[in-house]
């Protein structure tokens, strides 16, 4: 019992660890992101205002010896920076030099990166091509536990401790402490988040305030810049220079066009004003919830399997068993845990959200998208083929259960009749997919030779509107045959020949012999056939993006398609998953009404 | 008696005539295929089309496969599959022999919700899973090709379906004798069910080979394609030059014709597996 206890105790301390330790990771994340960006426009900053040295792009070195100093004992500006012209420091002359090796890996990337405790961002010189110098900017250490979550882990490790000294004692006791851990954990994990939020938004509006000191800074000591939005935008990566009012001192956050921004007002000259805006941070931290929320309740769900271990104990045999079917069942569980369960909310999450991959904010925009959908042309069209794209299924199923009672047999004919039929399942689907594209060829192609060697007229198959999904169905029919055949004869193995013959002793026709006997008993497998056909069929991507690209005027336009293209070439994550929603919704309605109609009479189903 | 009264005479003269017309239809394309492939450039664009090449032209491969990386294509799809067929055994065998033959609390729920898996489009799963491998950098790589189609919850189901079939009398005779449950599913399960592995393995590897639309969307570089998606592009790139396509095609159907002329015991063999007798 006390072996139980401790592991649940231990699970109490390990989960509270795991969640100050993302807490902490996330806020070193979001300081050295900060001062990787601070750096960054500090360099910008001095290539602006340090003017050249004659007759090269290099800087003019007291004038830059100068400036670097004004940087650092600019009032407000709250990043710890240090300035390197080659390698040699010019705000502290006493410092340390960079070592040649990291000045010269600069100058070779040309960009930021890391250098034990300090992010270094390359100087160019005025002509923006060569690295002559480095601006190392150092984090600021902030405090980065608040109250709230320090307060919230003593709450959640002293009900997590009150759960495991019930592990093992009645049961009533043992649930209300695993009903308040729980509560408790939940509680700390959305504190955490919290504070993961808050240092991300502190850390956009410490960039915010540092880039306008530096601006106003710039503007002060180049006037002639003051009008031209667009030279001093350049000093600001990844943010964008508006003309703007004046609004206060401190950073806000409003919408524009949809996406959030954080923003602040710059002084340009009296009366004269701007606003710098930004991409927030914190719009890019509800992940880290998920994470927070998940890690923290790792604890009380360790405790209440201690718990049942306990209580398991004392039947080894079963206990054995549950342990070993887990280990037998980790890799699948956790494979499908993070590439299925998760990707289904995460579909969820992203239908209902703005996700474009290009632009790092991913508002949320309620139902806009579904809404969309229905006001989406595109959308009904690529439903609408998809659903006459559908109906090859019974013209395949009709063949190849045909083809199953004509080749129900053992003769080497039968077998290699039967070998042939099911090649189009293992070839590549491409390599099909080309094939007929060449024997539809309008003018060369070997269908309409055979078209108007029989007198009648040549069609552009694939370049018609009007028979374009028809000519992909022929396919499809073509490449389906086969597998379908080998289910039906799978199927028709369970017809008792004794039923068979006693139908033929009593002059039943072969005809009635199938209708009566055959296809009652092959009800099951028509239904699979059927099932998985219209599953599959509604999913059908290749033969389009290879025959047609959807064309000609959306003739071909199926909804997985249209998701493609929605998703990865106009990159409409938000929209396409939607989209994907939908055609879920349709399947699983078409699946059940298919059993409702047709699954009455089949056991299992 | 029986035998020769049923179906005996091979095709009957209704069945052969349904058939036969199936047959020269479905074996068309496919020598078209390779006829076009050894035609010339010119050739193909005469009237009326030629049904057999004039004068066989092979170099028509060399060229059509050196116009882009072909053996890298192959290569790259090679690893893919392998690596992906070799997970799905692993994960399925496991998996379905823990649904099969060990008891433990929810086991009915869990496997349920495993198959619920099943019931989702596979374009729902394909945008996230491609946001969650961006995220992690994974594009255009082996992780990100491979990683999301370890576990293939159908092979677990059809496996599960025979672990039930196999006799409980081994398994227990091994448990009395004092085996672990790891021995007893290493020792005597798998020996036991290696046509159903080989039945699985097999259909896995030319699902992996015929598969499209995930490559197409996980990688982007040329060193990265898959058969599949090269010879599309290579489509793109030749759009008039037949007899180039059709060589390419012609590669890229003859790995899974042998493989399909090898093991075509084990093509029937999973669709006895799946219940339906």
């Amino acid at each position: 019992m006390t072996r139980w206890r401790g592991g649940a105790a231990a699970a109490v301390i390990a989960s509270a660890l795991l969640v100050l330790s993302t807490v902490r990771w996330a806020s070193v994340r979001a300081e050295r992101a900060l001062a990787q960006r601070v750096a960054a426009t500090a360099a910008a900053y001095l290539a602006f205002v340090a003017p050249p040295a004659r007759g090269s792009a290099d800087y003019d070195l007291p004038r830059l010896l100068i400036e670097t100093r004004a940087l650092d004992g600019l009032p407000g500006f709250t990043t710890e920076v240090e300035v390197y012209h080659g390698t040699a420091p010019l705000v502290h002359a006493t410092a340390r030099p960079l070592s040649p090796s990291q000045f010269d890996q600069l100058r070779r990337h040309a960009a930021a990166r890391w250098a034990g405790a300090a992010t270094l961002a390359p100087l160019f010189d005025r002509d923006g091509w060569d690295v002559v110098g480095v601006v190392a900017a150092w984090p600021a250490r902030g405090g980065w536990l608040s109250w709230w979550t320090a307060l919230a882990v003593l709450v959640s490790l002293g009900a997590g401790a009150l759960a495991a000294a019930a592990v093992g004692g009645a049961p009533g006791r043992l649930r209300r402490g695993l009903a308040w851990y729980a509560a408790a954990a939940a509680l700390l994990g959305v504190v955490a988040s919290d504070d993961i939020r808050t240092t991300a938004l502190d850390s956009t509006d410490r960039w915010l305030g540092d880039a306008r000191l530096l601006i106003q800074e710039a503007v002060a000591r180049v006037p002639e810049t003051r009008f031209s939005l667009a030279t001093l935008g350049k000093m600001v990566g990844g943010a964008e220079l508006v003309p703007g009012d004046s609004a206060g001192d401190g950073a806000w956050r409003r919408t524009v066009d949809g996406t959030p921004r954080a923003a602040v007002a710059v002084r340009l000259a009296p009366g004269r004003w701007a606003e710098l805006r930004t991409v927030p941070a914190e719009a890019a931290t509800v992940g880290w919830l998920a994470l927070t929320l998940g890690l923290a309740l790792l604890g009380p769900l360790a405790a209440a399997l201690a718990a049942w271990g306990e209580r398991e104990a004392a039947r080894p045999q079963r206990l054995r068993e549950t342990v070993a079917a887990w280990g037998f069942l980790a890799p699948s569980a956790l494979h499908l845990a993070v590439f299925s369960f998760a990707p289904m909310l995460f579909a969820l999450y992203l239908s209902l959200h703005r996700w474009t991959l290009v632009d790092p904010a991913t508002p949320f925009v309620g139902l806009a998208n579904f809404v969309r959908m229905f006001h989406d042309p595109l959308v009904w069209i690529s439903l609408r083929n998809t659903a006459l794209y559908v109906l090859y299924v019974p013209v395949s199923m009709t063949l190849s259960l045909g083809a199953a009672l004509a080749l129900n047999g053992r003769s080497w004919a039968v077998r290699a009749v039967r070998t042939i039929l099911f090649l189009p399942y293992v070839a590549s689907v491409v390599a099909i997919a080309l094939v007929w594209q060449w024997m539809y060829n309008a003018d060369f192609g070997l269908i309409n030779y055979v078209l108007s060697a029989a007198h009648l007229r040549p069609v552009d198959w694939l370049g018609t509107p009007r028979t374009a999904l028809a000519a992909v169905m022929i396919v499809s029919v073509w490449a389906q045959l086969g597998y379908q055949m080998t289910v039906f004869l799978a199927g028709l193995q369970g017809v008792p020949p004794a039923y068979l013959d006693a139908a033929r002793v009593d002059g039943a026709s072969a005809w009635q012999r199938f209708w009566r006997i055959t296809f009652p008993l092959l009800k099951p497998v028509t239904l699979f056939v059927l099932v998985t056909g219209i599953i599959g069929s509604f999913q059908v991507f290749t033969y389009i993006y290879v025959l047609t690209d959807g064309g000609p005027l959306h003739a071909t336009d199926v909804i997985v398609y249209r998701i493609y293209q929605t998703a990865w070439e106009f990159l409409q994550f938000g929209y396409a998953s939607a989209l994907a929603l939908l055609l879920f919704v349709v399947l699983f309605a078409v699946t059940r009404a298919q059993f409702r109609l047709l699954g009455r009479q089949v056991e299992y189903a | 008696m029986r035998s020769r009264r049923r179906g005996a005479s091979g095709l009957g003269l209704v069945g052969g005539a349904l058939v036969l017309p199936l047959a020269v239809t479905t074996l068309v394309p496919f020598l078209y295929m390779i006829a076009t492939a050894l035609m010339d450039e010119f050739e193909v664009l005469r009237y009326p089309p030629p049904l057999v090449p004039a004068q066989p032209h092979p170099e028509n491969f060399a060229a059509a496969l050196t116009a882009l990386p072909f053996d890298r294509f192959f290569l790259t799809t090679a690893i893919f599959s392998v690596c992906v067929v070799a997970g799905q055994v692993v994960t399925s065998t496991m998996a379905a022999y823990a649904f099969a033959r060990l008891r433990f609390p929810g086991r009915d729920h869990v496997f349920v919700l495993y198959l619920s898996v099943l019931m989702v489009p596979m374009v729902v799963l394909l945008i996230p899973r491609f946001l969650i491998i961006n995220a992690l950098g994974w594009v255009d790589t082996y992780a990100g090709l491979i990683s999301t189609e370890l576990v293939s919850v159908w092979g677990i189901f059809l496996l599960r379906q025979f672990f039930v079939t196999l006799p409980r009398d081994l398994e227990d005779a091994a448990r009395l004798d004092g085996a672990g449950e790891w021995t007893v599913f290493w020792r005597v399960v798998l020996p036991l069910s290696k046509p159903a592995l080989a039945t699985l393995a097999v259909f896995a590897f030319v699902d992996q080979w015929k598969s499209f639309l995930w490559p197409l969307i996980a990688t982007r570089s040329a060193e990265m394609r898959v058969v599949e998606v090269g010879i599309a592009s290579f489509h793109g790139l030749y759009y008039t030059n037949w007899p180039y396509q059709m060589a390419a095609a012609v590669t890229a159907v003859l790995p899974l014709l042998v493989v399909y002329f090898v093991a075509q015991r084990y093509f029937v063999g999973r669709i006895q597996l799946t219940g339906l007798k």
